[in-house]
């Protein structure tokens, strides 16, 4: 490899994506993450006869926008539950995307890229298809698609070439994705459409119905990050939230607890455990017993929700430890994949 | 079973264990700017001075006591992966409170990823840098360059000279059609009479020659430039086909006119680069065709004038009857296109 290797990425560069339903990020083999931004677009309808749209921010900038938006604006996450819920402005977020990474620095020069996507495990023909297509209409040369678990357990560096069983949690924007992987195979995979969206929606459900106050996703999220947790623990944290009390019609502001939050997240924090178990439920018993022993690994940005790992070991007895760096495991695995293809030949892992 | 140690432990670490542990912070904070232990011994220190069992511990990570054990000893061969062992380093070390971060630093730095290529099942194919295989394929690419260098040795101790125009071979074979030679010498048949020089015929110095003459030569004359290719080709090669063409010649010598000698010229070619070269002499015979190497001389004889046509003439040294002929005055772009043998002909412009 070595020299031809280095040869070979003088004249092409291999870039995997974790297109996930709340951040898409872009690892550039050889450089790292480059790329780190929240899959929001926002689009401008033009005025005039013609009245065409356009794209006025993607990323970071747009999620600025989310719910802030005038009648002319609209900002929109293209991705819902882990696939694509409109096409087009998928593709134009992907080309964005792909051609920021492009123009930095002399990649120009290069021909287009060879582009790895992570689609969840549960993702169906049509939604793979529309992803595949997506990237190629986004300027991809070549389009691979690769579980998320097996790149997320892949990424977290996990054995997954041994003959024994490893078991990966990745608990994303959109979907929590379960599996159990041995032999570089993935021998049972699960994917729940739960993921951080629905905690932020089941707090914003609660402080509806418990404060009477409506507050948006934004706010949700950052209640979430700051005091939102999965286990009781001794340490109240609080934190102050405004919204607009739906019976006054004023915005108001209020002091919420974690222990509130945890009681808000009950419901989805029970589906992850529900889907876990079940895991574990058909998991072959030899695989059981190697998982029993070494316990699962947690990855994903929901990975970093406080005491997650805690409340998994309490409830299944078994160890969990978190990833390094969850959040960018998956776009970590798929660069990884990609060297590995080139090293070994395509057949390695269950791409298409 | 497990729940009961781990709500003793709780309690234990609510009522006493905060302010224990801030004290143990700084205490590691001060170890480790003077040395920096293994992340091991630190947590097994500070585990003991919390006063909590190895047990407790064990069960509180919900892994076996004794890999809790190999964990404070910082022996991490227990383990499936590095990945394994800073999971649980990091979930040890939030147990006691203590930061995470500084417990895994060291250790990626000393551990690898796991191979993630699997071996099995994979041994089977042989792959392309198999020691057989990469002999076999060495020795296949020898060959190849041993006869490349070879051929091209060979190619370069040919001297590519293109002796004898239709002129000289015929009157070596003794073939030939046209009238001049054969009335001078129709009996030339014999090999050992075939190895005579041109000089005879360069000797003539009437140069009119008709262009008729040419019409019936042309299929013995085709052959010539060919086998001047070959190594002395005007010296061995003409004799067996002189023999094979014996016949047609007999036939052609009745109709060839019995016109007074041809005079047959010298046109030498001398390339310092290679160049394309066509050549061919008053009566329309084709003397020389083909890329002609660097450093290689051409000798053709035949019918002034000649049309001659060079491909990079400024690397051609022209000589006609051993004289210089000047052709730079016909090149264009490189290319030169002239005829030489006589006078008019000489001047630029009057092609």
């Amino acid at each position: 490899m070595g020299m031809l290797g280095r040869f070979k990425g003088m004249f092409s560069y291999d870039i995997s994506i974790d297109l996930g339903t709340a951040n898409t990020l872009v690892y550039v083999r050889g450089e790292g993450i480059v790329l780190n931004e929240p899959s929001v677009v926002a689009i401008r309808q033009e005025a005039g006869p013609n009245s065409a749209k356009r794209i006025a921010a993607v990323g970071a900038e747009a999620k600025a926008m989310l719910g802030r938006t005038p009648g002319n604006i609209v900002a929109i996450r293209p991705m819902k539950d882990g696939v694509i819920a409109d096409f087009t402005i998928t593709e134009k977020m992907l080309q964005h995307f792909i051609r920021k990474v492009h123009e930095n620095k002399f990649k120009a020069f290069k021909p287009s890229p060879r582009v790895l996507i992570c689609v969840p495990c549960g993702a169906t023909q049509v939604e793979r298809r529309a992803i595949r297509e997506s990237a190629a209409g986004a300027g991809a040369r070549e389009v691979y698609l690769i579980e998320e678990p097996m790149a997320a357990a892949i990424g977290a560096g996990m054995p997954i070439s041994e003959a024994s069983g490893s078991m990966v949690l990745d608990v994303g924007g959109g979907t929590t994705e379960i599996a159990v992987l041995s032999l570089n195979g993935i021998v049972y995979s699960n994917s729940v459409r739960i993921g951080g969206d629905r905690f932020d929606e089941s707090i914003i459900n609660y402080v509806r119905r418990n404060y009477g106050t409506l507050i948006g996703e934004s706010t949700a999220e950052r209640i979430k990050e700051e005091i939102g947790s999965a286990y009781p623990s001794a340490e109240v944290r609080e934190v102050e939230v405004r919204g607009r009390n739906l019976a006054e019609g004023i915005p108001r502001s209020f002091t919420l607890n974690s222990n509130e939050i945890l009681e808000a997240l009950q419901e989805p924090l029970a589906g992850i455990i529900g889907a876990v178990k079940m895991a574990l439920e058909q998991t072959p018993p030899e695989l059981g017993a190697d998982i029993a022993e070494r316990g699962m690994v947690l990855t994903g940005g929901g990975a970093m929700l406080r005491d997650l790992d805690r409340l998994l070991m309490e409830e299944t007895g078994l160890p969990v430890i978190i990833a390094e760096d969850p959040l960018t495991c998956v776009a970590r695995g798929g660069g990884r994949a990609l060297e590995l293809m080139d090293e070994h030949g395509g057949d390695l892992f269950a791409m298409e | 079973m497990q729940r009961k140690p781990n709500s003793i432990w709780n309690q234990t670490r609510r009522d006493g264990g905060v302010s224990d542990s801030k004290e143990e912070e700084l205490q590691q904070e001060q170890e480790a700017q003077t040395q920096q232990p293994l992340p091991g011994r630190r947590l097994a220190e500070a585990r003991e001075s919390a006063g909590i069992s190895r047990a407790e511990v064990a069960a509180q990570m919900r892994i076996n006591e004794r890999m809790v054990a190999s964990l404070e000893e910082d022996d991490y061969e227990a383990f499936p992966s590095a990945a394994y062992v800073s999971g649980y380093l990091r979930s040890y070390a939030r147990i006691l409170g203590l930061p995470e971060a500084e417990f895994v630093k060291p250790l990626s730095s000393r551990t690898e990823a796991p191979a993630i290529v699997s071996t099995i099942g994979r041994k089977e194919q042989v792959s392309s840098r198999a020691l057989p295989v990469r002999l076999v394929t060495y020795l296949l690419a020898g060959v190849v360059l041993v006869s490349l260098v070879m051929w091209l040795y060979t190619q370069r101790d040919a001297p590519v000279t293109f002796t004898g125009g239709p002129q000289d071979v015929a009157e070596e074979e003794g073939v030939d059609g046209s009238g001049p030679s054969l009335s001078v010498e129709p009996e030339n048949m014999s090999p050992d009479e075939a190895k005579e020089p041109e000089i005879p015929g360069s000797d003539d110095d009437a140069l009119e020659a008709e262009p008729d003459v040419a019409e019936p030569d042309e299929p013995v004359v085709k052959d010539a430039p060919v086998s001047a290719v070959d190594n002395r080709p005007a010296e061995t090669e003409p004799a067996p086909r002189g023999v094979q063409s014996e016949e047609t010649a007999a036939q052609q010598q009745s109709t060839a006119p019995l016109t007074a000698a041809t005079p047959v010229s010298r046109l030498e070619l001398r390339y310092q680069e290679k160049s394309w070269t066509e050549v061919s002499d008053n009566a329309g015979r084709r003397l020389a065709y083909g890329l002609i190497k660097a450093n290689q001389t051409l000798v053709l004889t035949g019918e002034a004038p000649f049309r001659v046509f060079l491909g990079y003439a400024p690397g051609v040294t022209v000589y006609y009857n051993d004289e210089l002929f000047d052709h730079s005055p016909f090149q264009r772009r490189d290319v030169a296109r002239f005829r030489v043998g006589r006078a008019e002909h000489n001047l630029p412009g009057s092609r």
